[in-house]
């Protein structure tokens, strides 16, 4: 459907800037989400990795393939 | 009669987007979505080249039997995505941000925005990335077993395979000799299985990338302008290109990634391997010395080592005669030359899509063997699974344009064209349907008289605006290749390199490379008749059965795809003659005002 003006003037005023807006949003959510989660998880995965710091040299880097759910999963 | 089976393949969202269409056995139709969008690698939904093969094949998506992706999109996010950035963390934040605005906002949506683009309510199936290229490989080989090798920059982990791939009970009969030497491989239909894999960040083709990047090139995109940089450089850094890669005698290998910053950044390299390699990143455009030429033999040398051993151990784990590559780095022609000469395996065969866009044969594939069970795929005997344009459709195209033109019959126009050949003109060449893969094999080209060494620069500098250093590959006829080349048999996708003969060098400078070595096309009748009439009719003139053949395009456009961008393309450099179909035109009788406006053409295409 096309608004006519001046209401479809206003609609893609509102739509540029809930762009510009989500575009800020989005960067400040993800920022506050690496701060505070992603911290978490990266310092608790820094500990665990210490161990493989005695772990021998590994004598071959061919893994076994991890098992598939199925065709039909996106996983 | 039953309702037919139709099976659509999708890759899209990292580069090379492609859709491919199969029917009951058969490719319908395949082409990636650059070629409708012009942009390089285009790595958006293929919505383009979707209603071009339903178009094709004359169907609705209400005829979709199934929907393939070609990865894993939650393996990928979920499990290496997300624990990476924990991995990396501090580092990685812009990295971090960039994939999380992509993958929340389109490719965590995959079966959603196939749904919503196509308007398709069926099934939509995936299978591991690296098992789509192996699919894509052995799926069309035609051969009854195969080693299978896929190597590319990485799946969802997996970087590396060896695999296994074996006909079904149904083509072989029920002999003894029936048994697989994997189990699980006993089907009815043919099928693969992936035995042993390499994990990212260890990956000889972000390596390869990463180099490519080092050398000023665009990643994903120029890696084998590295391949065709190499023979003009000595392999004087392989040394130290050790301290970048631990390789085990089997192959494996792990990169030292203090070397490398892409696991963390949005650029590829960083200061310390400047250090190790003594020069600081070229910087794009800039000239390339002979530190750089050095630099690309010398990963080449590495590359090809490590590829020979990864085929050496998958030969004792996954043992046949034949070998089925895949992957990004099975484009890599040199080092697939070099395990052909190798005599490890009795039969080659590379999938000429190697790339991601080869993803969507390989899921379409895997849904027609291991759902429908379906009967063995032929051996992909050509590429040409694109567009057509009837010479109904140029006509009306040429008069709408107001150029003039010539109609000749097809004999008129083997003659004819043959005759310009000779010397020092290059033509554009649009014929047939459009090929499937990054390599022009005769439907859309451009070509010229292989045994004027003038016309290598001509190409290259007037005509495709490249860098002066890349080689042309020929196309010969398949059945002189071996008066030609260092070669046996055919390699009709351009994807084996073989020496000239020494004899023969002067007689073809133009696609003799400084090494003596050349990228072969052989062609046969079956594949393409114009084509191989043409180069015939060349021989017959000229007594050489070898052509100079080049993508039909500029730097850094796709391949043309329609005939209008086949006419931009000609406009808008220096070819001298443009054949669409019967139709022939020729530069100098062209309107002053529509011929050269090379500057504002080439703009719309980014270098890469």
């Amino acid at each position: 459907m096309q608004l006519p003006p001046p209401l479809s003037w206003i609609w893609k005023g509102w739509m540029a800037f809930s762009h510009a807006l989500g575009m800020v949003m989005s960067k400040v959510i993800l920022t506050v989400l690496w701060l505070l989660v992603f911290s978490i998880y990266g310092i608790a995965v820094k500990i665990i990795a210490i161990k493989k710091l005695w772990q021998k040299p590994a004598k071959t880097y061919w893994i076994d393939p991890p098992e598939d759910a199925g065709m039909q999963y996106q996983f | 009669m039953s309702k037919p089976i139709y099976i659509l393949g999708l890759s899209c969202y990292y580069h090379d987007s492609a859709a491919v269409l199969i029917k009951d056995g058969e490719i319908i139709f395949a082409a990636q979505e650059e070629r409708y969008t012009r942009k390089k690698q285009d790595d958006s939904f293929p919505t383009n080249a979707i209603e071009a093969a339903f178009e094709y094949a004359g169907i609705t998506v209400d005829d979709l039997s199934a929907v393939g992706f070609y990865e894993k999109p939650f393996t990928k996010f979920f499990d290496r995505i997300l624990k990476e950035s924990f991995k990396v963390w501090p580092l990685g934040y812009m990295q971090y941000l960039y994939a999380m605005q992509e993958w929340m906002t389109k490719k965590l949506w995959i079966p959603h925005n196939i749904k919503k683009e196509l308007k398709y309510k069926g099934d939509i199936f995936y299978i591991p990335h690296h098992e789509s290229h192996a699919f894509s490989s052995f799926g069309v080989s035609g051969f009854d077993d195969a080693t299978i090798v896929t190597v590319d920059g990485v799946g969802e982990w997996a970087t590396t395979t060896i695999g296994y791939g074996k006909a079904g009970i149904r083509e072989q009969g029920s002999g003894d000799n029936n048994k697989s030497p994997i189990p699980s491989l006993q089907s009815l239909a043919p099928n693969v299985k992936l035995l042993k894999e390499i994990h990212y960040p260890h990956s000889l083709g972000m390596l390869y990338s990463a180099i490519t990047y080092y050398l000023g090139f665009r990643v994903n995109s120029a890696e084998y302008k590295v391949m065709g940089l190499a023979p003009y450089g000595e392999p004087k850094y392989v040394e130290k290109m050790h301290k970048l890669i631990d390789v085990k005698e089997d192959g494996s290998f792990a990169l030292n990634m203090k070397y490398f910053t892409f696991e963390h950044g949005l650029r590829m390299t960083g200061r310390r391997l400047e250090k190790l390699l003594g020069q600081p990143r070229r910087k794009p455009e800039s000239k390339l010395e002979q530190f750089h030429k050095d630099v690309a033999h010398s990963l080449q040398v590495l590359t090809e080592e490590v590829m020979m051993k990864i085929v050496t151990h998958a030969k004792k784990i996954a043992p046949s005669e034949n070998l089925c590559l895949a992957g990004g780095v099975a484009l890599n022609c040199v080092a697939n030359g070099k395990i052909l000469r190798s005599g490890l395996f009795k039969n080659i065969f590379v999938q000429p899509a190697s790339g991601d866009a080869g993803g969507a044969l390989g899921i379409a594939l895997a849904i027609w063997y291991r759902k429908y069970q379906g009967k063995k795929f032929p051996r992909m005997k050509h590429a040409y699974f694109g567009d057509e344009f009837s010479n109904e459709e140029i006509e009306a195209f040429l008069k709408k344009e107001q150029l003039p033109y010539q109609k000749l019959s097809d004999e008129e126009l083997i003659n004819h064209a043959s005759e310009l050949m000779e010397g020092e003109n290059v033509i554009g060449w649009f014929q047939g349907r459009m090929e499937y893969g990054p390599r022009a094999l005769g439907n859309r080209s451009i070509i010229a008289d292989a045994r004027n060494k003038e016309n290598w620069q001509k190409v290259n500098l007037k005509i495709k605006f490249r860098e002066s250093f890349r080689p042309f590959a020929p196309t010969v006829l398949e059945d002189r290749v071996s008066d030609y080349f260092d070669l046996d048999r055919a390699s009709p996708y351009m994807l084996l390199v073989a020496d000239v003969h020494p004899d023969k060098r002067a007689e073809i400078p133009a696609v003799t490379h400084v090494d003596g070595s050349a990228r072969i096309q052989t062609i046969n009748r079956n594949q393409n008749q114009k084509y191989y009439d043409l180069i015939k009719a060349f021989e017959k003139r000229t007594g050489c059965p070898v052509i100079i053949n080049t993508s039909f395009n500029v730097r850094g456009e796709p391949i043309v795809r329609s005939p209008e961008d086949a006419l931009n393309c000609f406009l808008n450099t220096h070819m001298d003659y443009l054949v669409l179909e019967n139709f022939l035109l020729e530069k100098t009788n062209m309107p002053e005002e529509r011929v050269l406006k090379q500057e504002d053409y080439l703009k719309k295409f980014e270098l890469d």
